[in-house]
């Protein structure tokens, strides 16, 4: 499995291999992240892979994009039928983004966007706080 | 490279004429020269409108958000979701049909619509209605054509809202590929009614046929990619509104006469040659709104101010009189307009009080436009040979292809200050009064050629330029030469500048654009993008420049620096043969960050100072990725603009639509600051 790629590239499967992901600034690409434990800040963002409970209680695994500098979750994905994700992005400036994105979500799934929202989520990994990351994301 | 396609003269379309045309006279008392061209016959013109999100007026209507407001999304949607239950969208548009003479006979209309996202599973035609209420784009809802205003019929499908039969309709396969146009033939007839005011335009509605499962979504104009946006093209035709005004119009005696037409042999100058100012003949190409140009040159035999033989006045359809002083000042009517420069680059224009900032390419054309708070307002793509491919938004400039001053839309042919430039035939009016040197080549033997026939690589700022690497390129790659050049500056004069220099030479010094455009300013430290603020912030910039300047002085300093050009001119024509059409240069500090945070170093190891040495030397010679969304452009590729930023100088980008990096946006966008600003590392 290849350790650096093109974000496009990224595939739920990659996270199968390497459940961290990053941004490699020189060149623009995604790279794994290679440790057990904890989760250094110093990154602008990480990747990392997720279990992902809908509303409906479908379990599924996905990824959960956290800016380091806040621990906030700033994007949510889900895989598509080919393994390649579905990005749904949280913040306000990319609502029309967000949109159009859910629409897809619900076309994958074939559900209504209330079955999947508000969903919860936890990291299989430590932060360099000791916490893994967890929450609700409602849409 | 490769040339572009020569013309044989034989091959040229005769051109048009009218009673009068191409009379030359010199009025007065001999200090000026004037140029008058009576009216041709009115020919069609397309009109092409293709509006960005400030311009354009589009929306939809959704009747599961009955009080929502869409006029501000990025896509319309047309039709019945197929994931939802009964939820029907309908989309409302309308484009400004005023430019179109009301005596217009409509011959062809097309809307085109791209694709943007699928809900459908079926097959099914899209019909496009007229209105027959007016909508507010900010306000128009499921219930209401704007606040307080109700439909007739929810969804605008009241008998008084709209039309019952279409103007135009097109099929929408269920697997319709995504991002691709949508052609709808709109009636002529038609739009030739909302043209002659019979009926009012207040816009269409499009509705698909059965709205059930056949949803697809449209980019809008406030979409990114602005070549996706709706457009409207409409051929029309008109008649002459004027009779040929007779040569009498003119009353001072001529004592020399232009002739008139081009020939079909390639010669010496038509006109009795000795000047520099330009003769004029229509060309085949003359748009419908023109009835006859009349200039004003200084005069060339006069030597003393002004009297350079530049364009001071021009009087275009006997209305629009532009007074100009050089190429810094322009006075129409009420209307003053001013240019800024960074070297030989305009990169600022300021019309009453208006602030844009004008980018350019490698050839110094015009091609974005943005506000004083650097969002995009116009964007302007040119063909090879200057025709323009792609126009948005109100360009507020007619300084376009190559950075001349275009006459296209009146007559056809560009200002190149000594001859004039038709870009549709892609050669000049008028040959080259500068006999060709053996080391220019055989293409030099045609001296109506435009630059040898080479656009993608020259320019011709003078007219008597034919393999002219411009200023713009030098400032383009002046990282790559600057310092070989300001080095070669210093001792050939003796004297360094700094940036007060610079700031103050800016407004209008040749100097200043002289040096800036080889490179000199980016190796000497100066910032461009500081000169840029500088220059806009000093309203007595061309008096500071002069100042700074010390008046004569400045002739050898830029002979200096010209000959700088020439040292250095291999290596800006291998530069500048690695730039592409669509790479652009952009101040650093009108582009914005995704990214919160960047590292201070490689994972080798290796610190961003290094990758500003490698900016600054020149040995950086790629581009930035850069997207509009939300009206700002956004870094893609953040470390690389944290190190133009740090320089303060302008970047080299390649604008790429935002639908193909909407997923990698998406992902890198975790800045906390608008953009405005990244953090460099822990």
């Amino acid at each position: 499995m290849n350790d650096k790629k093109s974000s496009s590239q990224l595939n739920i499967n990659d996270f199968i291999v390497y459940p961290l992901w990053s941004w490699e600034d020189e060149d623009d690409k995604v790279i794994a992240i290679k440790m057990a434990e904890s989760i250094p800040d110093d990154y602008d963002a990480v990747f990392a892979k997720c279990e992902i409970i809908m509303h409906d209680g479908t379990t599924i695994d996905g990824v959960v994009s956290v800016r380091m500098s806040n621990h906030e979750v700033y994007l949510i994905s889900f895989p598509d039928r080919n393994g390649d994700l579905i990005d749904i992005p949280l913040q306000p400036f990319l609502s029309e983004q967000k949109e159009i994105q859910l629409e897809k979500l619900c076309e994958r799934f074939a559900k209504h966007v209330t079955s999947i929202f508000p969903l919860e989520f936890e990291t299989p990994f430590r932060f360099s706080d000791g916490t893994t990351l967890k929450g609700k994301i409602m849409v | 490279m490769a040339l572009g396609p020569s013309l044989p003269l034989a091959m040229n379309p005769p051109l048009p004429r009218s009673v009068g045309e191409g009379l030359g006279v010199r009025e007065g008392l001999g200090h000026f020269t004037s140029y008058r061209f009576a009216p041709l016959q009115q020919q069609g013109s397309p009109y092409i409108s293709q509006p960005d999100g400030a311009a354009g007026i589009d929306t939809y209507l959704l009747n599961t958000s009955p009080t929502t407001n869409n006029g501000t999304a990025v896509t319309m949607w047309v039709g019945e979701s197929n994931n939802a239950t009964n939820k029907v969208a309908r989309s409302l548009i309308k484009f400004d049909l005023s430019s179109i003479p009301s005596n217009a006979t409509i011959t062809s209309a097309t809307l085109s619509l791209w694709t943007d996202a699928d809900f459908s599973d079926n097959d099914r035609t899209i019909r496009v209605y007229r209105l027959k209420v007016p909508f507010n784009e900010t306000q128009a809802t499921w219930n209401e054509a704007s606040t307080g205003v109700s439909w007739q019929g929810a969804g605008a499908s009241g008998a008084n809202d709209r039309e019952s039969t279409d103007i135009g309709s097109v099929l929408i396969a269920a697997n319709e590929a995504i991002d691709v146009e949508k052609q709808i033939s709109l009636t002529p007839a038609k739009i030739q009614e909302l043209i002659n005011g019979t009926f009012t335009n207040n816009g269409f509605i499009i509705i698909a046929d059965t709205e059930l499962n056949d949803r697809f979504n449209y980019k809008t104009s406030d979409a990114s990619a602005s070549t996706k946006r709706p457009k409207l093209v409409i051929e029309y035709t008109t008649g002459p509104t004027s009779t040929p005004t007779a040569t009498s119009a003119v009353t001072n005696t001529p004592t020399a006469t232009a002739t008139p037409s081009q020939t079909n042999t390639p010669g010496p100058s038509p006109t009795p040659t000795r000047t520099s100012t330009p003769t004029l003949v229509p060309s085949p190409t003359s748009p419908a709104a023109f009835n006859n140009a009349t200039f004003v040159y200084a005069c060339p035999e006069r030597s003393r101010r002004d009297g350079d033989g530049k364009r001071v006045k021009s009087t275009v359809n006997g209305t629009t009189t532009t007074n100009f002083v050089g190429t810094h000042y322009e006075v129409a009517g009420s209307t003053v307009t001013k240019y800024y420069y960074a070297g030989a680059q305009r990169i600022a224009m300021r019309t009453n009080g208006t602030l844009n900032y004008l980018l350019g390419d490698h050839l110094g054309s015009t091609s974005l436009t943005t506000n004083a708070s650097g969002q995009i307002v116009s964007e302007l793509r040119y063909k090879a040979w200057g025709e323009t491919r792609y126009a948005s938004g109100t360009t507020p400039t007619k300084y376009t292809y190559t950075g001349q001053y275009s006459y296209t839309p009146d007559f056809g042919l560009m200002f190149y200050n000594a001859r004039w430039y038709d870009p549709a035939l892609g050669r000049f009016n008028q040959p080259d009064t500068i006999i060709p040197e053996q080391s220019q080549g055989v293409q030099a033997w045609d001296r109506y050629a435009y630059v040898s026939n080479n656009p993608v690589l020259y320019n011709d700022p003078s007219g008597h330029c034919p393999i002219c690497l411009t200023a713009v390129i030098g400032g383009a790659v002046g990282g790559i030469v600057g310092a070989v050049g300001y080095t070669a500056y210093v001792a050939a004069t003796g004297r360094e500048f700094n940036s007060s220099h610079f700031w103050m030479a800016t407004g209008g010094g040749a100097l200043a654009g002289a040096l800036i455009g080889t490179g000199v300013g980016i190796a000497a430290g100066v910032s461009v993008a500081g000169a840029i603020t500088a220059a806009v912030e000093a309203g007595t910039a061309v008096e500071a420049a002069n100042l700074a300047c010390g008046g004569d002085m400045c002739a050898s300093e830029v002979q200096n620096a010209g000959q700088m050009i020439q040292e250095t001119a291999p290596g800006l024509e291998s530069a500048a043969s690695q730039i592409g059409d669509d790479i652009i240069q952009v101040p650093a500090k009108m582009l914005r960050f995704t990214q919160d945070t960047i590292s201070p170093n490689t994972k080798a190891g290796v610190p961003l100072d290094t990758l500003t040495d490698e900016i600054s030397n020149g040995f950086f010679q790629g581009y930035l990725r850069v997207t509009q969304y939300g009206g700002n452009l956004w870094s893609l590729d953040n470390r690389r603009l944290a190190a133009f930023k740090l320089l303060d100088i302008n970047v080299p980008v390649k604008i790429v639509e935002f639908s193909q990096v909407a997923n990698e946006f998406a992902k890198k966008f975790t800045t906390v600051t608008d953009g405005l600003y990244c953090d460099k590392g822990h």
